[in-house]
């Protein structure tokens, strides 16, 4: 008996000091992401702590410094728009004759496609980057957070959790840089030649390039959310039986039975909230990624939308379509990233409210 | 009362070049030219505000400005083209009005020809 009371507390051990041994979740935080929250590092694994730091007025007054940063690009990419589009339907209204006025509208047309090109280059890097960004960050928390999950007895949970990380990580680096960011590239660029070629449809490739993406879009997060609630619901059972067998275990032990029985009450508790804390910093920190590049896309968005509508309204025809079709790939771009982070927030949000 | 004089310049014009043709036709070409040039200067000279205000517009962003020189310059080319073209087919000198449009076209392309090479530059990078 002294034997097997020896082996359980080796085992114990074992688990515990495997969170002891992890690195802190706060040491994987991309530093500038990191400097705009106050998080004490003593009290990482106090829930309460972290959602102080993490608090929903931090993120509100990310927000506003975000917005305040990205309004004036807004005004300035309109200006830039504006200004060309009033040249282009100059150029329309002012030659009488139809070789003249395209010849004209044609530079002016070019001028207009460079400068999208240019905008939505920059805006496709920026959300690549921010992507890997997450995807490092979630990969780099995975043996923290299986860690802890170990420890606090849910071995099922901390598989799930290293499974869909490593799914959605797969999928973020798959749909960004295999599949979708190249074929946004290459729907914008048939978008630009829509308005250059009026003989040949591109508008038709555009639209069917559209329809894939999203269709590809909807196809990965339905199987991601498919496969990682059936994973939750079946680890949730497993964890379960798991604890309730350990439990009784450390009951049957005679004299200690109860004594150990409540400690590893205690201390699964206690991992509980260290698994919370690491789960809070773990969506705090993706948000926190998230909101500038967003704030940037949408803020281009609707500088384009804008455009697009003053376009409509001044019957500039040529630009419309070049408008309306870096309107679609803004709108992809962006589906995409809010898919991607949906993805990886998903996984943190069911360690710390679905499987715990 | 400026721009009723010139669109009254213009009827003049075209009232003494109607009755040139009658009289010495080859000097009723040259009046409808002289008339032209004339309304052409003119109209540019009106232009001045239009181009301010996009010259404010332009100041605003932090877009190159030599894109802006070039639309410009087109536009201005294509002006002059369309007032030459029109000139050579009101004395059916068709072949003469296609060489001068065949000529703004080369002309055109080019001015053109650095914003071309940035948008097949900006393209490469974008299917990169």
């Amino acid at each position: 008996m002294k034997r097997r009371i020896g082996i359980f507390v080796l085992l114990l051990f074992c688990v515990l000091s495997v969170s002891a041994n992890a690195t802190q979740i706060t040491e994987i935080i991309p530093p500038e992401i990191a400097q705009q929250f106050s998080l004490d590092t003593d009290k990482v694994d106090d829930p309460a702590s972290v959602l102080s730091s993490f608090s929903f007025s931090t993120f509100l007054s990310m927000l506003e410094r975000g917005l305040k940063s990205v309004v004036p690009q807004l005004g300035e990419m309109l200006f830039e728009i504006l200004s060309i589009l009033i040249i282009l339907v100059l150029v329309d209204r002012l030659f009488t004759s139809q070789n003249h006025r395209f010849a004209a509208s044609c530079v002016g047309n070019a001028v207009l496609v460079l400068f999208l090109l240019r905008r939505f280059t920059s805006s496709i890097i920026l959300a690549e980057e921010n992507l890997e960004t997450i995807r490092v960050f979630c990969q780099a928390s995975i043996p923290i957070i299986t860690a802890i999950l170990i420890a606090g007895g849910k071995s099922f949970a901390s598989t799930l959790f290293s499974y869909g990380i490593s799914l959605s990580s797969t999928l973020i680096s798959t749909l960004s840089h295999s599949i979708c960011l190249p074929m946004i590239r290459i729907y914008l660029a048939f978008g630009c030649c829509s308005t250059v070629w009026n003989d040949i449809n591109f508008g038709a490739i555009c639209v069917l390039i559209k329809r894939i993406i999203k269709w590809l879009i909807g196809i990965v997060f339905s199987v991601f959310s498919l496969t990682f609630s059936m994973q939750t619901i079946l680890s949730r059972s497993a964890d379960g039986i798991a604890f309730k067998t350990l439990k009784a275990a450390a009951g049957g032990i005679p004299f200690l039975g109860n004594v150990f029985s409540g400690g590893l009450d205690g201390a699964f508790t206690l991992l509980s909230g260290a698994k919370t804390s690491a789960s809070i910093i773990g969506i705090g920190v993706i948000i926190a990624v998230f909101i500038g590049p967003a704030l940037t896309l949408v803020c281009q968005y609707f500088a384009i939308s804008l455009s697009e509508t003053i376009a409509v309204f001044l019957d500039a025809k040529e630009c419309t379509l070049l408008l309306k079709a870096t309107r679609g790939a803004y709108e992809l771009i962006l589906g995409l990233f809010l898919v991607c982070v949906m993805m990886s927030i998903i996984c943190y949000l069911m360690i710390c409210v679905g499987v715990g | 009362m400026e721009n009723t004089t010139i669109l009254l310049f213009g009827l003049i014009v075209s009232l003494i070049a109607m009755m040139l043709s009658r009289v010495r036709a080859e000097y009723a070409g040259l009046c409808v030219l002289c008339g032209a040039v004339i309304i052409l200067i003119a109209a540019l000279q009106k232009t001045d505000g239009i181009l301010d205000f996009l010259t404010n517009l332009q100041q605003k962003t932090s877009f190159p400005s030599e894109y802006y020189a070039i639309i410009l310059k087109c536009m201005g080319i294509c002006i002059l083209s369309e007032l030459a073209t029109a000139v050579a087919n009101d004395h059916h000198h068709s072949s003469l009005a296609q060489s001068m449009w065949y000529f703004t076209r080369v002309l055109l392309l080019g001015l053109a020809l650095p914003v071309l090479q940035d948008v097949i530059a900006a393209m490469e990078e974008l299917l990169k």
